[in-house]
């Protein structure tokens, strides 16, 4: 119940926001920001341009908001626009989308668990971001939507207009790079 | 035993598995502390995937959005397509407007270039070159109906980009 309130406010803000209502676009942005700087951010792997390109992603949301017709989640719009937003600025830098850049492709040792200290589980969180910069652009955003804002394959799938089985494959590919380029637990685990 | 493939563990994980798929590999799951093994440890990246600080949007930042829109014009209230269709059914119009009353006006013009082409004898070096026909192909060019014709192909193309947009708005 709380939900459908919840989604029939917004859709209030975005009709008030088509209609030129800032305030409303305004509490649009207040509402999605964090999702969509940490998308941005976590996309481009790093934190420098981030701000100027989250924010970038909501200039260009506001002057295309005619053309959302309301049949997918405002957010999955919403997130289309901030990852093609940080794919251009990856391009205007020169920097590949859907590779690997090869310089960071050295093995990483995870440290040894069983019982967690909180340095180990500090050390072992440091080192998934590092795993995760560590990927290609494209499977870096759909880590992040699916493991970070709860979204499934489906939905994943809207976001980049990409058939569902795409989402899939990328997303165990993810797993493997982030297998491959790390000595992983499954190994280390039972030798320590 | 036929241990499923790894592929398969991490579909189960991502909830990309059939119904049937699933309880198959939960029963082999019972029977095989391998997969279990497996299964424990791509749990544990998922865990640690899960666990990852959403990174939030800096002080200000709202603030900002909200002022740089300030000097954005506001949306376009209208869809493309319909701006299309519009501007495809004008074009129309004007076309049948110069069919009708445009023609003595057209050939009138015509008249003019033609004589300026035949008193520099551009008309007969391009002749020469094979380009043209001795008939005043410009005359004809710009009679009454070919004009409407010429109105018709622009907004022929203007319509059918328009039809374009409607396709891809309902394919999404």
């Amino acid at each position: 119940m709380a939900v459908q309130s919840d989604t029939l406010a917004e859709l209030d803000l975005i009709h008030r926001a088509k209609k030129g209502d800032h305030a409303a676009f305004g509490m649009l942005v207040e509402r999605y920001k964090d999702q969509v700087y940490n998308l941005v951010t976590r996309t481009l792997g790093n934190q420098y341009q981030a701000d100027d390109v989250a924010q970038e992603a909501f200039i260009r949301a506001w002057k295309a908001l005619s053309h959302f017709e309301e049949r997918s989640k405002f957010s999955s719009w919403l997130y289309r626009i901030a990852i093609n937003c940080a794919f251009t600025e990856l391009r205007r830098s020169g920097k590949p989308v859907d590779q690997l850049p090869p310089e960071e492709m050295e093995i990483v040792k995870l440290p040894g668990s069983g019982a967690l200290s909180a340095e180990a589980a500090f050390e072992k969180r440091d080192l998934v971001e590092k795993l995760i910069k560590r990927l290609s652009p494209i499977y870096r955003s759909i880590v992040v939507l699916f493991y970070l804002q709860d979204m499934d394959c489906q939905e994943i799938a809207a976001v980049l207009n990409r058939p569902v089985g795409t989402v899939k494959a990328y997303l165990h590919r993810a797993r493997t790079e982030m297998r491959s380029s790390a000595e992983y637990l499954l190994k280390t685990r039972s030798g320590n | 035993m036929n241990c499923p493939p790894l592929q398969s563990i991490e579909d189960y994980l991502i909830g990309a598995l059939a119904q049937s798929e699933r309880r198959t590999l939960e029963e082999h799951l019972e029977t095989c502390s391998s997969c279990r093994q497996t299964l424990a440890h791509e749990q544990e990246l998922d865990d640690l995937l899960r666990a990852l600080p959403n990174l939030g949007a800096p002080e200000g930042f709202s603030k900002s959005v909200l002022s740089k829109m300030a000097a954005k014009p506001a949306s376009r209230s209208l869809p493309d397509w319909l701006w299309a269709l519009g501007v495809g059914l004008f074009v129309t119009f004007l076309g049948i407007m110069a069919s009708r009353f445009g023609a003595p006006f057209t050939k009138e013009l015509a008249q003019e270039v033609s004589s300026f082409i035949h008193g520099s004898g551009v008309q007969n070096r391009l002749s020469d070159l094979g380009a043209i026909s001795q008939s005043d192909w410009l005359s004809q060019l710009t009679t009454g109906n070919n004009v409407f014709i010429l109105n018709f192909a622009v907004a022929g193309i203007v319509l059918c980009w328009g039809l374009w947009q409607v396709v891809k708005a309902l394919r999404g």
